[in-house]
């Protein structure tokens, strides 16, 4: 009698055969990637470069028709094997309605490769906003909610996220100004009366430009513009005074003295205060 | 016409019937061992570790770390992995090899998708203050995709695993003798035994 051992092996086990054989192909090859993204993560952060520009990538500007602009930039080195795609969101309120209206840097994209990309983000506060009737954020330190949070994904396959949630204060850049005009002293049909000015910045940035002092009386400007130049660094305060030269018709208790900070053509309106 | 009767003709040669076997099956007792080695190795691995990683290393007192693996859900779905592991182990020799082998199959398709399914851990948040305010800090991390590309090679092995339920069902025995294939050694002894049987030089 023959044993037969080296029969051809049943169709069914064949087919098995290979589906477990490909199964077991398609699982090494998952373990691969994943071990080859876990180096890349590794590549990644070992080789991260952020640099910004000479100003450290910040940057706060001012103008009639964007209003208050602070913006960030940077180029990210993603020296790994695989992209990393940010998305970079932010949205801040105050009691009064949006501060900072939802504000995203769209979908970025860093792509691997020790190449660099470029990010930037811009944050505006219409000039509406700033200076509304109901809370001027140039001297109110107003409370301000606000979100930040970046959703990304890495390697295709991993995602996370991170969001901060903050409750605070808005850093005024006037805070708790102070317009104080002191006593008229006259001459040759002019009057001259002293007014000084305090106030903390509270911003983030350093205030400077001009700061204007004028009579308003009936609703009109009857007096003169005094310029006090101001260069206040974050978290200083400011004591300065400045003297008004006007008509004595002018200068009259109950009169207005409206200040605003000059920001090359812009002028932004600060509460103002009577004459007593 | 008389004459001698016809020679009879000698009977038939006998051979041990361990000689026709096409396979070499270990016995139950083997099977069954082997068989609970396995599935105790993967209560360990598939069931313990991850309790002890998720809620001894992380565990519940960490207010930080939040995930949505619970303990049930990994003490049934591992011991479901250990038990259909282990009986495809014991029963390798069976035609209830193909069952269990489907059942493991399905059994860790579906704990993969209900592990894609919760793959999120969250950090925080982390509540702090500052000169004007406070601020809550959070951060999350999904790996769903993680179990979902680990769900291709196990639906690939679901496929084999059926096609085995379906050999054993319509063709019991026919993948023994491979899957249990005679040593090379007993092979040659059992040649050795046949040719001194019948009385020929061993090949």
């Amino acid at each position: 009698m023959m044993v037969e051992y080296r029969r051809r092996r049943p169709p069914l086990y064949r087919l098995a055969r290979y589906l477990r054989w490909s199964a077991v192909l398609a699982a090494v090859l998952v373990v691969v990637f994943l071990i080859s993204t876990a180096i890349s993560a590794v590549d990644f952060a070992s080789g991260l470069h952020v640099s910004t520009p000479k100003s450290g990538g910040y940057n706060f500007n001012y103008t009639e028709a964007t209003g208050f602009t602070a913006s960030f930039e940077a180029n990210i080195t993603n020296a790994g094997l695989y992209p990393l795609v940010l998305d970079l969101t932010t949205v801040a309120n105050t009691p009064q309605g949006p501060l900072v209206p939802r504000t995203t840097t769209g979908v970025v994209t860093l792509t691997p490769g020790g190449r660099s990309t470029p990010i930037g983000f811009t944050i505006r506060i219409p000039e509406s906003t700033l200076v509304s009737t109901e809370d001027n954020l140039l001297v109110n330190n107003t409370p301000v909610s606000g979100d930040v949070w970046f959703n990304g994904s890495y390697a295709y396959i991993y995602q996370f996220g991170f969001s901060v949630a903050a409750n605070g204060t808005w850093g005024a850049p006037f805070e708790n100004l102070s317009v104080v005009p002191g006593t008229p002293t006259s001459a040759d049909g002019q009057t001259t009366i002293p007014v000084s000015l305090n106030y903390t910045n509270n911003a983030v940035f350093e205030v400077s430009g001009n700061l204007t002092v004028q009579v308003i009386d009936d609703g009109s400007n009857c007096g003169p513009l005094a310029t006090l130049p101001v260069d206040t660094p974050s978290g200083h305060g400011f004591l300065g005074v400045v003297n008004l030269t006007g008509p004595s018709s002018c200068m009259v208790p109950g009169a207005t003295v409206s200040p605003a900070f000059l920001i090359g053509p812009v002028s932004l309106p600060l509460p103002s205060v009577r004459i007593p | 016409m008389t004459g001698p009767p016809p020679p009879v003709d000698p009977s038939p040669v006998q051979f041990p019937e361990v000689w026709s076997r096409k396979h070499d099956l270990p016995g139950l007792p083997w099977c069954i061992s082997k068989g609970l080695a396995k599935g105790i190795l993967l209560i360990f691995f598939a069931v313990l570790l991850p309790i002890e990683i998720l809620y001894s290393t992380f565990g519940p007192s960490d207010f930080l770390l939040h995930h949505s693996y619970s303990e049930a859900l990994l003490a049934w779905g591992g011991s479901a992995l250990a038990v259909t592991s282990a009986g495809f182990t014991m029963f390798q020799t069976t035609r209830a090899y193909g069952f269990f082998r489907l059942a493991n199959r399905a059994a860790k398709l579906t704990y993969q998708y209900i592990l894609a399914t919760l793959a999120i851990f969250t950090l925080g948040p982390y509540a702090f203050t500052w000169g004007g305010g406070a601020a809550a800090v959070s951060a999350h991390f999904n790996f769903a995709d993680i179990f979902y590309l680990f769900m291709i090679p196990t639906t690939i092995a679901l496929i084999a695993a059926f096609v085995t339920f379906y050999e054993d069902v319509k063709h019991p025995g026919e993948r023994l003798p491979w899957d249990f294939p005679i040593s090379r050694r007993k092979r040659r002894r059992r040649e050795r035994e046949m040719a001194q049987y019948i009385g020929v030089p061993p090949p």
